[in-house]
């Protein structure tokens, strides 16, 4: 189940304990991020880190 | 012996090795230097010297018996608080681990140890390698012995004071978004952010999986490659650990550049942010300074640094926050104020926007190495200012984010923080060299003609009184 989310769209939980002002200063700084983060990817561009089974099954 | 404390920790390991300088009093005199001054400094939050000089006696013992030494035996160092040590609490400079003891030690501490090194203590650090300079805390923030009043640079805080001040030749720090380079910068030090993967990571608290790296602050080129040298190689139990094989990192004569190509970036710090007068006026004489040693020097340009900037942050504050998450939920009354406020954006991404940032991430690591089809390294501007006043929070704020390295956590390439001198002030100012993925031989080789030729690194901090 998603974690609901406050008004400020952080986790409701965490916005109640910091309060509506800093929980939205922080979405702020997260959106202002994302926009200038260039996304703008190929459909098959691969992330840079893919789950690797082998080392993950070596760790266990 | 006189001058113990600017000795570097390769000169020092021979004169051990030969029987002209013993390990007790070496170890002895640094302790008794940071028992005179760091109490101004606040760069070690735990220093053992009994175990430090139990370790020195038996240092002294081996060599007089004639046993093999390995390359650090008998020279003290120190760690950055992240890193795990057995026995030790692991404080991360927070509440949140003031209890944690460490039932092993992590890969570096163990690989430091078994060449011989001392180590005295562990070091300062901003809360889990993110939110600092804070006042907040149950330790002070350490401060620079340039200027006790500024910053050392963060995260990797005490690592950078403590090896300016004389305490220890060689710290570790830890570099997610620049830790160790930015320290290196504020306190006149080489600093050494390797390959992604070439140092294991197994036994340090983690700020960002697939961001973090480990490594060494020294005073010198040459101590810097001994450390990394000690330090780097594979370990299976680091999933992101790299199987390259560890190269002679320092060149036998480093004092030519003929024919190396230099790719020069300059829109970082005068079209992406301004720097100070004072920095790029060192960094254009570092630059003329590589062409008189033989290098061919070529401007580049790369993507803005907002672009790495923004990859950087939603990667690090995502996996940062998948790290905190319980913690934040059930005791984020314990949290100093400034790392809470750093984390807290990382709540707001979505999962899209994690996996958007790592496939750009790969994109932007395959066209910034591209460039080496062309060149063999690149220069860049560090810090956009030298050290900053530590009790201004605005001022401090304000420079978070001026500087240029998160474009080499993103990319992964070797990443060498070199001084450049001082500014009018006596405050130490920095670039960075940066190499093909593996290849931080040459990062060292650049720099080490620099340091020569360039002289800044006899200068060092006066922290007052007399002697040792």
């Amino acid at each position: 189940m998603t974690e609901p989310r406050g008004a400020s769209g952080l986790p409701a939980r965490i916005e109640k304990i910091v309060g509506r002002e800093r929980a939205d200063a922080a979405a702020d700084a997260a959106r202002r991020t994302v926009e200038t983060m260039d996304r703008d990817n190929a459909w098959y561009q691969e992330p840079a880190h893919v789950f690797r089974p082998l080392t993950v099954t070596r760790l266990a | 012996m006189s001058g113990l404390e600017w000795l570097d920790a390769g000169e020092a390991a021979r004169l051990i090795a030969s029987r002209r300088l013993s390990p007790v009093e070496y170890t002895r005199a640094l302790l008794d230097r940071i028992e005179r001054h760091d109490g101004t400094l606040d760069s070690f939050i735990e220093l053992r010297p009994e175990r430090a000089l139990d370790a020195a006696r038996a240092a002294e013992d081996a060599v007089m018996s004639g046993a093999a030494l390995g390359p650090l035996h008998g020279v003290p160092y120190a760690l950055k608080d992240i890193i795990d040590v057995e026995g030790w609490p692991t404080t991360a400079h927070s509440r949140l681990l003031d209890s944690a003891v460490a039932r092993r030690d992590a890969e570096v501490a163990a690989r430091l140890g078994a060449a011989g090194g001392i180590l005295l203590g562990k070091l300062s650090t901003h809360e889990f390698a993110l939110g600092g300079p804070s006042f907040d805390l149950p330790w002070p923030p350490a401060r620079n012995p340039w200027d006790r009043t500024r910053s050392p640079g963060g995260s990797s805080s005490g690592s950078g004071a403590a090896v300016a001040a004389g305490f220890v030749p060689i710290a570790l720090g830890t570099d997610t978004g620049g830790s160790v380079r930015n320290p290196a910068s504020m306190n006149g030090l080489f600093g050494m952010k390797a390959t992604y993967g070439r140092v294991s990571r197994r036994g340090v608290v983690p700020l960002s999986f697939s961001l973090d790296h480990i490594g060494p602050l020294t005073r010198s080129v040459a101590d810097n490659a001994l450390a990394l040298s000690v330090i780097a190689g594979h370990d299976p139990a680091d999933p992101g650990s790299s199987g390259e094989p560890v190269p002679e990192f320092m060149p036998a004569a480093a004092t030519n550049l003929a024919g190396v190509r230099i790719g020069v970036i300059r829109h970082f710090h005068l079209r992406d942010l301004t720097a100070d007068p004072e920095m790029t006026a060192a960094f254009e004489a570092a630059v003329g300074l590589l062409a008189t040693l033989g290098a061919e020097i070529r401007e580049i340009e790369v993507r803005p640094l907002a672009e790495y900037a923004a990859c950087n942050r939603v990667i690090l504050l995502c996996e940062a926050c998948a790290i905190h998450e319980m913690w934040m939920k059930e005791r984020p009354g314990d949290y100093g104020r400034l790392l809470l406020e750093r984390l807290l954006p990382g709540l707001a991404f979505s999962g899209v926007d994690y996996v958007q940032a790592t496939r750009t991430r790969a994109r932007l690591a395959a066209e910034f190495n591209g460039l080496f089809d062309d060149i063999d390294a690149v220069v860049a501007i560090n810090n956009m200012e030298p050290a900053f006043p530590i009790e201004e929070p605005e001022v401090a704020e304000y420079h978070y984010s001026r500087h240029a390295r998160t474009p080499f956590n993103v990319t992964g390439n070797p990443a060498l923080a070199v001084p450049t001198g001082f500014s009018s002030l006596g405050l130490p100012l920095s670039m960075q060299v940066i190499t093909r993925l593996f290849d931080e031989a040459l990062a060292y080789r650049i720099a080490a003609a620099h340091e020569a030729a360039a002289g800044w690194t006899a200068r060092h901090p006066d922290l007052g009184g007399t002697g040792t």
